[in-house]
């Protein structure tokens, strides 16, 4: 019985194996966590200020060039 | 991103670079932090000016809204953002505050946040400030690196207006609203919204999140952390930051 369900578990295993290897990858799957991503060149830091509308100055740190903040 | 108390811009040293190879990410030294102007008085650190400030990051930048990130007084300031300039907001991203009606709640219903908001009212009276050091500031910092860039970022801030956006904001002690008054009304969010939170924070209790779907027509995420505290972005560094990539990245 033991053995029986091994097999079912290991057939199941494998389906979802062939599963993953023929179904396109959802586009959120591009996004890996950075903590699993390959290292990459520090992006550089940038020292910044904009000026309120009382004329209070405030600094900031920008950084990278994306589409979003 | 917007830091909160007592804390400056390098709050978000380790979620930085965790984003910005696909986000333009701003960090800013909230004013009377660091390296931000320090206007005195109580008035100047009243929400609607904190507010602005954030407004004119995001067109100094060039842009017309923002995905914004607060935690603890940043985060009050991000639900204040949200509230007056919907147009300017993509998306939401709050640690540890919870939305400003659900507070209320737990102030007037609350007695363990009640108590746990004493620190609040302390704060509040005149000359708190003078109890206040650079090092005792920073010791909550767990590194001693990084405890040494933040005291060298508290001795360029200003004690007295730390003090201040408790006295111009906190809705307790002076700022408490009276008895049997209605809670304040804030228009619905209408962006998505994801909230993180340390559930061993004490200053602001888990509790306060609940029903927080009560106020967001989008779909909101609640990402409660069992072993962190209030600076829930330094105790879990890296689950906050994949689970703020992986958010960001879905929507």
């Amino acid at each position: 019985m033991l053995m029986l369900r091994a097999t079912i578990a290991g057939v199941s295993l494998l389906a979802l194996s062939l599963a993953a290897c023929t179904t396109p990858a959802p586009q959120v799957a591009a996004s890996v966590s950075p903590a699993a991503k390959p290292m990459r060149a520090a992006v550089a830091l940038e020292d910044k200020y904009a000026t309120s509308s009382d004329g209070v100055k405030i600094h900031y740190v920008a950084s990278g060039s994306g589409r979003w903040w | 991103m917007i830091h909160g108390y007592p804390d400056f811009s390098g709050s978000w040293n380790a979620m930085t670079p965790a984003l910005n190879d696909a986000y333009r990410t701003v960090a800013l030294d909230t004013r009377g932090y660091n390296l931000s102007d320090k206007p005195k008085g109580v008035e100047n650190y009243a929400m609607p000016k904190l507010v602005g400030d954030i407004a004119a990051v995001i067109r100094a930048e060039g842009r017309q809204k923002a995905i914004v990130i607060g935690h603890d007084w940043g985060a009050a300031q991000a639900w204040a953002f949200a509230f007056a300039h919907p147009e300017m907001l993509d998306k939401l991203v709050i640690m540890s505050v919870p939305h400003p009606t659900a507070f209320a709640r737990e102030l007037a219903t609350n007695p363990i946040q009640q108590r746990n908001s004493q620190y609040a009212r302390n704060f509040q009276k005149e000359g708190s400030e003078n109890a206040l050091t650079a090092e005792g500031l920073a010791g909550w910092v767990k590194d001693p690196a990084e405890k040494a860039r933040y005291v060298e970022a508290f001795k360029r801030s200003d004690f007295a207006a730390m003090m201040n956006y408790y006295r111009a904001n906190y809705p307790s002690g002076a700022n408490a609203p009276p008895a049997n008054a209605p809670p304040p009304v804030n228009p619905p969010l209408n962006v998505p919204l994801l909230v993180i939170h340390g559930v061993k924070d004490q200053a602001l209790l888990a509790s306060g999140h609940s029903g927080t779907w009560d106020y967001v027509t989008k779909d909101s995420t609640i990402v409660m952390i069992p072993d962190a505290g209030h600076f829930v972005q330094h105790d879990a560094a890296q689950l906050v930051n994949t689970t703020v990539r992986g958010w960001l990245d879905q929507r």
